[in-house]
């Protein structure tokens, strides 16, 4: 095997019949062999041009090492293969595999109509397995099992024929039960993992070889010849296993197989992941697929090179071609296609056309940001974005950075765009008292992934304070009615606040709320979903990007209409910083009951309404029992029995919870949570209090109050940190005396 | 015709600047009027800056024909009020004319276009419609000397207060208003302020006073001591 040598005309003609492409990733828990899986399948699979192939290149592409650090960076590599003497271009997407990335997970799940799930065999299902397969489910991808690491069995636990088996059908069963929690109905059964009809494969990627069950039958490996070559010292008998059966024969059969081909997969998945009409033109041609149709194009990846932005994606309706101007939906813009590229393998070459169902690569349109969909420029008039991608992950550590050659500061600011534009989860403000970069991120380790890429990519050393925690600020209870004057006593506003509940803060999370929406539609939403009242419902002024609400609750206010702007202003000065320790609020419902506006324009300007109004926020939330939110980090552990208690005894000083105690075999699964404020040392505690036998994984959870105990010595220490007075306003300092 | 005119002071730059300008046009100044408001906010009377205007008009010269009107600052009874005080006046010394120093609130202007009507007298309003910006520069170069006793918006730090407003500290309060929106002139009620200086004062005035925060965004002077002096001085006190 090895890479095949193709030029680029009988790629674009595989590419031209739908039927034999196919759109796959690879998802996995981290450490199960996600990259491992990836770089053995270009390895074997890829192809390249004769350009690349008769450079000097080919050599080292050839070896395997090179290769690796070619995949880790690449978004996209397509794969040739051949099933019952049939070519098949088969794009391997990338998706990251960090915990810290799920929100880059979401956005190539998008683009994918399959995923293989790799899990491996030695810890089973774990925290992101299930959180990855979630979020593909929701996408509509369909899943397909890779079991992997079946050495780490045999090597390491000594299981005989019969426990192998028996831990496959526990890790099936364990899908399978994901399946039927989170796959929408029409799908659940369809979808569900049968080792007898091959959608299951079990191997080790380290070692290139994978099986599926009918695969073993047909080639005649038992369980017992698997046992023997890695109880022996052969390593022969190994490399044995991989010629008899190489995983990129199995992991792609799987795929030509079992995942829809992207016309199939489109027809029910449009409907899901996109937001405009189905019966436009558009609509239509993207239910089918139609590479005649109009373009709409999805870039799941942007990379900045020197040649400008790279934007790779999918084509889901017409044909990708340089020269067609497109319109930006989410940015409200157009653009003109410069250049168009294909993958082979890892290397983008150019072309003249990607049709419908393919994933491809465009350049000549800057600023262009992932998670952007491009429409034919004169179909704007139809244009919708692929649904608001929403993320399980939200940024909640914050670092300030500067260069550590001061000279690097130009350098270090267009580094940190790029990185920015790349990473949309990478959040990078400027703080404007201090000029300090801030950079915040879903966790510590999200965090120094960004300082090495900073160094690795871009040459700019950084030096970064120690990590801070991102706090929200919220109420508990609904408040009374507060009078908020403006400075010169001419408007008045008569506000009161209350928590939100947590459906309407999970809908607006999701997205199934938003600003956007048709004020009717996301009544009956909040309605039906979240017990709120219609009416109430449908005075919503705006929804924040925190999970706030406005609600104009008043009735015939005179030039209410012509400082509603302004009102807003001042409720979004209120919960950008909130009153107890500036951080941003999270779960509030505004209501505005009345006002009296004065009738003359020079004396309602934003210099008296935004403090009205956000004395009044501030005044009822200081009264309806305030607090800070952390945010809450969930650890899954597992390890060997004989370390529970201390590992138990690690969370609880953390301020943890163990949730749950699952004996596996030998070892214990537990799931517990921690604030993400004591989680900064968890890794070497655990590793120094088992003897490194524990291996866990960790992601976002949610938003809690913290306990009472702390939280006036933790608003005063974040004061002062902020140079602001010890103690957050009093009533008399909002409300005037 | 000569014009005689009755002009309406309250102490800060508006109504004063409006007073030189009738000066200037050659009006005969026949009498001033400040009003005092009777408000239920009480500290707004941390600087009294309606009694502080005696110490003007004594200045110019003109405590004569100064009269100081209580009022009780209640939306429309106040122009009624004044009405009656300034008819009352009106037969004592006559005036054609009266002087206000409004710049842009239409609210004002229409009222005392209304009150103008009744007594049948007309309306000198020489900065009304003027650019603000260019307004707070030609104070200063008119030799208005002022500060500012109140500040009452978000937006203008507490810093200038009771400080003589100078070009610098006037760029920035441009760069402020348009940053947060407040009129640059201030005529929207977002902030008071005090002449201590200008062409028609053969003394200048001292003013002593403490800062004193009533609430966030609102800040006032609280008078300690203000008198006639050579330098015109604003002294703040450590409380």
């Amino acid at each position: 095997m090895g890479a095949r040598v193709k030029v680029i005309s009988e790629i674009e003609k595989i590419m031209s019949n739908i039927e034999q492409v196919r759109n796959i990733g690879v998802i996995a828990h981290v450490d199960h062999g996600k990259t491992t899986t990836s770089d053995t399948l270009l390895a074997g699979a890829g192809i390249i041009s004769e350009r690349v192939a008769g450079d000097a290149l080919l050599l080292d592409y050839l070896n395997v090492e090179k290769e690796r650090e070619m995949t880790v960076k690449a978004a996209n590599a397509s794969l040739y293969h051949e099933f019952n003497g049939k070519p098949y271009v088969i794009n391997l997407i990338d998706t990251p595999g960090h915990v810290d990335f799920t929100g880059m997970v979401t956005r190539s799940l998008r683009v994918l109509d399959g995923g293989i799930v790799v899990v491996d065999s030695a810890e089973g299902v774990m925290t992101q397995t299930e959180t990855v397969l979630r979020q593909a489910l929701e996408e509509r991808v369909k899943p397909v099992l890779y079991i992997n690491k079946v050495d780490r069995l045999i090597k390491e636990l000594k299981f005989g024929p019969q426990q192998i088996q028996e831990r496959f059908v526990e890790i099936i069963k364990d899908v399978n039960n994901l399946i039927d929690m989170y796959a929408e109905p029409e799908f659940r059964n369809k979808w569900k993992i049968n080792p007898a009809e091959g959608n299951v494969a079990f191997g080790s990627a380290k070692d290139k070889w994978a099986l599926t069950v009918p695969d073993a039958a047909k080639k005649g490996i038992t369980f017992q010849q698997i046992i023997d070559a890695y109880s022996s010292n052969n390593k022969d008998k190994v490399v044995e296993l991989f010629k008899k059966a190489p995983i990129w024969d199995a992991l792609l059969n799987m795929a030509v197989k079992f995942i829809p081909n992207p016309r199939e997969a489109q027809k029910y998945r449009i409907p899901k992941i996109w937001k405009g009409n189905l019966d436009t033109d558009l609509g239509k041609a993207m239910m089918e697929a139609d590479p005649n149709g109009p373009l709409v194009f999805y870039a799941n990846a942007i990379k900045v090179e020197k040649a400008g932005i790279v934007a790779t994606g999918r084509v889901f309706s017409g044909t990708l071609e340089p020269g067609k101007e497109v319109y930006i939906v989410s940015s409200d813009r157009s653009g003109r296609i410069l250049q168009v590229s294909l993958y082979m393998g890892p290397f983008r070459e150019l072309t003249n056309k990607i049709p419908a169902g393919n994933v491809g690569a465009l350049m000549g349109i800057e600023g262009l940001k992932s998670g952007e969909t491009l429409v034919e420029l004169s179909y704007k008039s139809q244009a919708a974005p692929f649904e608001q991608l929403h993320y399980i992950s939200e940024p909640v550590v914050t670092s300030a950075i500067e260069p550590a050659k001061l000279q690097d500061l130009p350098k270090m600011i267009d580094a940190l765009k790029k990185l920015t534009l790349e990473d949309p989860n990478l959040v990078v403000k400027i703080n404007e008292e201090t000029g300090e970069y801030l950079i915040s991120g879903m966790g510590q380790l999200h965090l120094e992934i960004a300082m090495w890429m900073l160094k690795e990519l871009y040459g700019v050393e950084v030096k970064a304070s120690p990590p801070i925690v991102v706090y929200r600020e919220s109420v508990k209870q609904k408040s009374e009615t507060f009078e908020g004057k403006s400075p010169n006593k001419h408007n008045r506003f008569y506000i009161s606040v209350e928590p939100l509940n947590e459906e309407t803060i999970e809908l607006i999370h999701k997205g199934l709320v938003n600003e956007d929406q048709d004020p009717k539609d996301r009544a009956k939403i909040l309605r039906d979903k979240a017990g709120w009242d219609y009416d109430e419902a449908r005075k919503i002024w705006t929804i924040d990007e925190n999970i706030n609400i406005f609600i104009d609750a008043t009735s015939g206010v005179q030039y209410l209409k012509e400082v509603k702007d302004t009102i807003l202003g001042g409720f979004r000065i209120a919960v950008k910083e909130g009153p107890l320790a500036a951080e941003p609020v999270r779960g509030l419902k505004v209501l505005l009951h009345d006002a009296e506006i004065h009738e003359d324009p020079v004396h309602r300007g934003p210099g008296q309404i935004y403090p009205a109004v956000r004395n009044a926020i501030w005044a009822a939330m200081l009264t309806s029992k305030p607090t800070l939110l952390e945010p809450i980090q969930k650890l899954d552990i597992k390890v060997p029995m004989d370390y529970l208690s201390p590992v138990t005894a690690i969370i609880t000083k953390k301020r943890g919870k163990v949730l749950d105690v699952k004996q596996v075999g030998m070892q214990v699964s537990v799931s517990a949570e921690i604030p993400v404020a004591e989680s900064f040392d968890i890794s070497q505690e655990l590793r120094g209090s088992t003897a490194g036998k524990a291996f866990w994984g960790t992601e976002f959870s949610r938003w809690a109050p913290v306990p009472d105990s702390i939280l006036e010595d933790l608003i005063k220490k974040i004061r002062d940190r902020k140079g602001l007075p010890p103690k957050p306003p009093k009533l008399e300092d909002l409300l005037g005396p | 015709m000569s014009k005689k005119v009755c002009s309406l002071l309250s102490g800060g730059k508006d109504s004063t600047y409006a007073l030189h300008k009738a000066v200037e046009f050659g009006y005969e100044i026949s009498c001033i009027v400040s009003i005092k408001p009777i408000r239920k906010d009480s500290y707004m009377f941390h600087f009294p800056m309606v009694e502080l205007t005696s110490l003007q008009t004594e200045s110019m010269g003109l405590r004569k024909v100064h009269h100081i009107l209580s009022l009780s600052g209640e939306k429309e009874k106040e122009v009624e009020e004044l009405y009656y005080e300034l008819s009352r006046i009106k037969k004592e010394n006559d005036f054609n004319t009266l002087v206000i120093g409004g710049i842009a609130s239409q609210y004002q202007l229409n009222r005392f276009k209304i009150l103008a009507e009744k007594l049948s007298i007309d309306l000198f309003d020489p900065q009304w419609g003027t650019n603000p910006e260019k307004y707070m520069y030609d104070l200063l170069d008119y030799n208005i000397h002022f500060i500012i006793t109140q500040i009452t918006t978000y937006g203008i730090p507490i810093e200038y207060l009771g400080i003589e407003i100078n070009k610098e500290i006037i760029d920035r309060i441009i760069e402020f208003s348009k940053k947060y929106g407040f009129h640059a002139a201030f005529e929207g009620g977002e902030a008071e302020t005090f002449v201590i200086n200008a062409p028609l004062f053969r003394k200048g005035i001292c003013i002593e006073s403490y800062k004193k925060k009533i609430s966030d965004f609102e800040y006032s002077l609280l008078l300690k001591n203000a008198y006639l002096c050579d330098n015109a001085k604003s002294t703040i006190l450590n409380s």
